[in-house]
């Protein structure tokens, strides 16, 4: 990562350009894992602060947006642990959501909900791999969980949506 | 379907974006966290124990009432805004007011419950001659409206990321939000903050730092509360700790007022509790499913508000740290010394009732504690 050059200020710049860069995508991230925009915000802003504590710990052996993530998807799991989250009505409705800024297909929020839907341990490997393009060494590493595992999880993930889905998006069919 | 998803998904969700409010916050709280006078003695690994959470109010109608109460059940369901009468009695309005060459910033209302002081302020454009428009309040909601007249004045309308009361820094803790308010070109924000490390004594002198970014003149809102009487305030009485063998249980705070129900524990797990069987403990009391707080008969539950929070002391108690994985760019909350306990706290909120139980039970489905509800001293 480029450094920005004011004395004492670095690694304030440098975490404000990562949520320039990163910022909006790890948003989308924490709400397709948490399912509630509020909760999605917390788990950015710590996200970032727990960045900000280990910048200089971060060796770019991945990238900038995996170790975010890698990040994020332990705060996404600090809060889904939460009694209170557990009390929230988890049902997911994107109409509830900021307006769109594009254009879209409304048949699209099908395929969204039921990844949301999906549960957590197919969810956030659909998520990781699909959504954020990470590696399934990668993400096996991130979970602790071995790469065969994963590739079990994936494809079941896969069929899951296969049944309820069949016929719009995929396009291996 | 890897390209369709992420695509369609990117298309989708494009309106959720970090607005500049939230990148705000995300600076505020790094440099709140670094800042050596911020001396909290319970710093929190968990998010939601230390966040603003931002209310999208899209469906706040410009009919309803626009005090706190009014304003509280805006985030996620009425419910949040159950109060009890005692409530209104410790509400304190219009507060203060200054006038800026652009628009006029007001402290609508304060209140304090003996753990939060809560506050509405109100920013109006002295220029406006019509309250904001739908579109307008439709930005508002989602993070978008830029409030020209406001930023002229470089004030702060949308939030206050910290105020002192009584020469003490606090922290922002809670819910907050911003809403189109019924006046010409208004807006109201409300926010809370943390007084649970400060006496505020018989009185409490808030100055809210309302312009001070940049070169621009600094200017404060101040006002006084009287503290001397708190009605439907009150500590319950101190019960002991409890052994449940690998760990031991002890109330630090247990409060109810008319507005919220706080109860606050440690968790202290003995030397050599691996950290996976403390997650699993620390879990099923803080965020379990089973974990209640109620009567003994599980006719009265009470029912948790906003979110609490959970986390490990970081004082001279700290014993846990954030560890990368060799190798790796992540890491896990792991142990420091095996052979020092770990101590974690939880920090409940729950809504208030008309009733209480004679003795609360609180449990997390294995392990119960039972506490009198009886004032303390």
């Amino acid at each position: 990562m480029e450094l920005c050059q004011v004395p004492g200020k670095e690694k304030e710049a440098d975490i404000s350009l990562l949520v320039e860069r990163h910022g909006d995508t790890l948003l989308r991230f924490c709400f397709l894992y948490l399912n509630d925009l509020q909760l999605a915000q917390d788990a950015v802003q710590e996200t970032y602060l727990k960045a900000y504590q280990n910048l200089e710990r971060f060796r770019g052996e991945s990238s900038e947006l995996t170790w975010l993530t890698a990040i994020a998807l332990n705060c996404c799991r600090s809060l889904t642990r939460s009694a209170w989250f557990k009390h929230e009505d988890r049902r997911v409705d994107l109409s509830l959501l900021p307006q769109a800024s594009e254009p879209f297909d409304p048949k699209d929020d099908t395929l969204i909900t039921q990844v949301m839907a999906l549960p957590r341990k197919y969810r956030e490997v659909v998520l990781l791999h699909y959504y954020q393009g990470i590696k399934l060494r990668e993400i096996a590493q991130m979970l602790s969980v071995p790469e065969g595992t994963l590739s079990t999880r994936l494809r079941r993930a896969r069929e899951r949506l296969r049944s309820q889905l069949k016929g719009w998006y995929f396009d291996e069919d | 379907m890897k390209k369709d998803f992420k695509a369609l998904t990117d298309v989708r969700l494009s309106g959720l974006k970090v607005d500049a409010n939230l990148k705000q916050r995300i600076l505020s709280d790094i440099k709140h966290r670094e800042e050596p006078q911020v001396k909290k003695k319970l710093s929190l690994s968990a998010a939601i124990a230390l966040a603003i959470i931002l209310v999208t109010a899209a469906a706040f109608a410009l009919t309803e009432g626009f005090g706190l109460f009014d304003l509280m059940a805006t985030y996620m369901t009425p419910e949040y805004a159950t109060v009890q009468p005692e409530a209104h009695d410790l509400l304190k309005k219009d507060l203060a007011t200054a006038e800026f060459d652009h628009v006029t910033v007001t402290v609508k209302e304060a209140v304090y419950d003996g753990r939060y002081l809560r506050i509405v302020h109100s920013t109006k454009d002295k220029a406006a001659t019509a309250p904001f428009d739908e579109k307008t309040v439709g930005e508002l909601s989602n993070g978008n409206f830029v409030f020209e007249a406001a930023e002229k004045d470089g004030v702060w309308w949308s939030s206050v990321d910290s105020v002192e009361a009584n020469g003490q820094h606090l922290n922002p803790l809670g819910s907050a939000g911003v809403v189109a308010g019924p006046g010409n070109g208004e807006t109201i924000a409300w926010i809370q903050y943390d007084m649970s490390e400060i006496d505020p004594g018989d009185s409490l002198e808030v100055n809210i730092p309302i312009r001070g970014r940049q070169s621009l003149e600094k200017k404060e809102l101040a006002f006084t509360l009287d503290m001397t009487e708190l009605p439907g305030v009150y500590h319950v009485r101190e019960v002991p700790e409890k052994d449940f063998g690998d760990y031991s249980l002890k109330i630090t705070n247990f409060q109810i007022s008319p507005i919220r129900v706080y109860l606050d524990f440690d968790l202290t797990f003995k030397p050599g509790v691996p950290m996976e069987k403390v997650e699993e403990i620390m879990g099923s009391w803080a965020l379990g499913e089973k974990m209640t707080l109620g009567d003994a008969k599980g006719e009265i539950v009470l029912k948790p508000a906003d979110f609490g929070g959970w986390g490990y002391y970081q004082d001279e108690r700290l014993n846990t740290e954030f560890k990368m994985e060799e190798g790796a760019d992540y890491g896990h909350d792991v142990i420091i010394d095996a052979a020092r306990p770990v101590v974690g706290l939880v920090l409940g909120e729950y809504l208030t009732q008309e009733k209480y139980p004679d003795t609360f039970v609180l449990t997390n489905g294995t392990d119960v504690i039972e506490i009198p509800n009886l004032k303390a001293e």
